[in-house]
């Protein structure tokens, strides 16, 4: 079987700063604060649940991290690099290298299967076809879908696809996978299955998850929960 | 991969693709068909203009072409015949012809026209006139024999075997008549053709007009009509100037020439408006897709695609689509030209309004494969340059603004 990417060793190396960031939103002529004078820092292999109601903040903050939007203050490090700094051309770049996403739904390219679903951010970035072919199968094996190779995503249960938007994250070896209430449209057996999944993946391969949730599942497989309220971090506790 | 997402893309819906491409497929046929209809159309003017006793090149006396009377003949034949026996190409065919005006009279009326006397055997693959006698024997035996058309005879009210005087002007300015038999009748596409040009026996019209071995015309017709120019170029250096005039059919025909010249900007326009009612369709076709997609757009814009590369897909999309409804509508104006260029458009019931023209009864479609390269090249690059509307504005969907879409 082809060797996953390996996993970063050396937890403790922070993967993403954020520092002091502040970020509103105009909802028509109304401007609402969404992060204020936030700070958190994600080191390699943590296994972090953002955590809070709605509105506190989590998702903007994942976006943030992911360099999907930019702060209007403060700054943000990913994989040691200041994003506010770089192009956008840069940032995708660096998005494309270094973090994997796993959304609540709309995950996958519907005209895609399975393994070209993974194989699509190999292709991405100029990956070899035998190789995005062996890593894509040896990848959704890891992730329990052998057999489910060539299957699109509408012949799939909501479990299996987003196994399928796990393997397609941890694929090409990310620092860091962020994962937006991956867990929002699944009952709590498969929502169980897919964190001891991602779990597993944690701690075999020491990738690192964020997770931005208000599932009471996610909590309790997290081994650190960030507490957000009104756009501010309002407790940051290591869970044993 | 990539070609392979925009394929699967394409038919996500496939009766909204059948429809987009059903009018390209149509558009590209109307295209096509047009420029062939004009081109059948023009290649049987041209045809018939040179078969009208025109050929591709004429050698005449100066001021003949301005003014076609006695006086303006070619009285030095061996240096035009030398000329020609040495000077042209392998496959080209000649033949010398004496015309004048004439008076035709019957007991039921008298006409003007134009007496040609020709050498019958040399008129083969020359001019309409060898494969257009219908009644009769023609000129071939028949030293005093007149060859008259269909629409002249009705007007005389004559017939075959029946005598006609014919009065014209000799070489010393005498009015001089004879009377013919008519040996035959004669059928052309224009009816105007019938009632102006009657024919008899080049030698018969030489002793009446007093003119010895004198010829109005050399008539050269051309393996090509493209090898004209330089054909009259070389005649121009050999036959002397004052003695001689060489004319090409463009100069003897040139609103034939005019036609052809201008038909490539005719399929161009007629391309242009046939692509912009299909453009509107193509459009709405690829905003729809887009619009359906922002979503998907702000996932792959999350995994890492450049703006540039979902702009590079919708296009790609859009090709896809183009290059199956060229190839559609290529194949079937191919098989749509190919059937009506063997049966040939039957234009009969418009005939007299068709003549003024100087347009054929029946035209035959035939495309070249510039029309075809036309036709799809028009539809490709425009339609891909109107895609590019939808695809900056898939380009610019954020994944932030992607994730709030309803």
């Amino acid at each position: 079987m082809t060797e996953l990417p390996a996993g970063r060793s050396g937890a403790g190396t922070p993967i993403v700063e954020v520092r002091d960031v502040s970020k509103t939103y105009a909802q028509g002529k109304v401007i609402v604060p969404a992060l204020n004078s936030l700070s958190v820092t994600i080191a390699e292999g943590e296994f972090t649940a953002l955590v809070g109601p709605s509105g506190s903040g989590k998702t903007t903050l994942l976006n943030l991290m992911g360099g999907l939007d930019l702060p209007d203050r403060g700054s943000i490090l990913l994989a040691g690099r200041r994003l506010e700094t770089l192009s956008a051309a840069e940032v995708t770049r660096l998005r494309l290298q270094h973090v994997g996403f796993v959304f609540q739904a709309y995950n996958l390219i519907p005209v895609l299967s399975a393994a070209e679903n993974v194989e699509y951010v190999m292709l991405l970035q100029g990956v070899s076809r035998s190789e995005r072919r062996s890593r894509a199968r040896a990848v959704l094996e890891e992730v329990g879908l052998t057999g489910l190779e060539d299957r699109r995503p509408a012949e799939m249960s909501g479990g299996q696809q987003q196994r399928v938007a796990v393997a397609r994250a941890i694929v090409s070896g990310p620092a860091i996978v962020l994962a937006d209430e991956p867990t929002a449209n699944l009952d709590s057996h498969t929502a169980t299955e897919l964190l001891q999944l991602m779990r597993g993946m944690n701690v075999r391969h020491g990738v690192t998850f964020v997770f931005a949730t208000h599932d009471e599942l996610v909590m309790r497989h997290a081994k650190r929960i960030v507490r957000l309220r009104d756009g501010a971090v309002v407790e940051d506790e290591r869970c044993s | 991969m990539n070609l392979t997402i925009a394929w699967r893309n394409l038919w996500r819906h496939p009766r909204r693709t059948l429809v987009i491409l059903l009018a390209v497929i149509v558009g590209v046929w109307a295209m096509v068909f047009y420029a062939a209809f004009i081109r059948g159309m023009m290649a049987d003017m041209l045809r018939q203009g040179i078969a009208n006793l025109t050929g591709h090149v004429q050698v005449q006396a100066p001021g003949f072409f301005e003014n076609p009377v006695i006086d303006a003949r070619i009285r030095d034949v061996a240096t035009v015949r030398d000329a020609l026996g040495s000077l042209l190409p392998e496959g080209a065919r000649w033949t010398s012809r004496l015309r004048t005006g004439a008076v035709v009279r019957s007991p039921h009326g008298a006409y003007g026209v134009t007496l040609v006397g020709v050498d019958p055997a040399a008129e083969h693959g020359m001019s309409f006139l060898a494969d257009s006698v219908t009644e009769g024997s023609g000129l071939a035996n028949a030293p005093h024999g007149l060859l008259v058309g269909r629409a002249l005879l009705v007007k005389l009210e004559a017939r075959t075997g029946h005598r006609l005087v014919i009065d014209a002007q000799d070489a010393s300015g005498q009015i001089v008549s004879r009377a013919f038999v008519i040996t035959g009748v004669y059928r052309a596409q224009l009816e105007t053709t019938e009632k102006q040009l009657i024919f008899c026996r080049r030698e018969t019209l030489q002793r009446m007009l007093g003119v010895g071995g004198d010829v109005s015309e050399f008539s050269i017709v051309l393996p090509a009509a493209e090898e004209s120019p330089a054909v009259a170029r070389t005649l121009r250096e050999r036959l002397p100037e004052s003695a001689f005039r060489v004319l090409t059919w463009r100069e003897m025909i040139p609103f034939v020439g005019a036609y052809l010249d201008s038909m490539t900007v005719y399929a161009l326009i007629w391309n242009v408006i046939v692509f912009v009612a299909m453009a509107f369709g193509l459009v709405n076709s690829v905003l729809m897709a887009v619009f359906e997609r922002v979503r998907e757009f702000g996932l792959v814009r999350a995994l890492g695609i450049t703006p540039f590369g979902i702009l590079g897909g919708v296009v790609l999309e859009t090709a896809c689509l183009l290059v199956v409804g060229a190839a559609g509508g290529s194949l079937l104006a191919a098989v749509t030209v190919e059937t009506l260029g063997r049966t040939g458009i039957d234009f009969s019931a418009f005939s007299a309004g068709t003549e003024y023209f100087g347009l054929a009864r029946i035209v035959y479609p035939e495309a070249a494969a510039s029309d075809y390269a036309l036709a799809a090249g028009t539809v490709f690059v425009l339609g891909l340059l109107v895609s590019l509307y939808p695809a900056v504005k898939a380009a610019r969907i954020t994944p932030v603004a992607a994730m709030a879409h309803v």
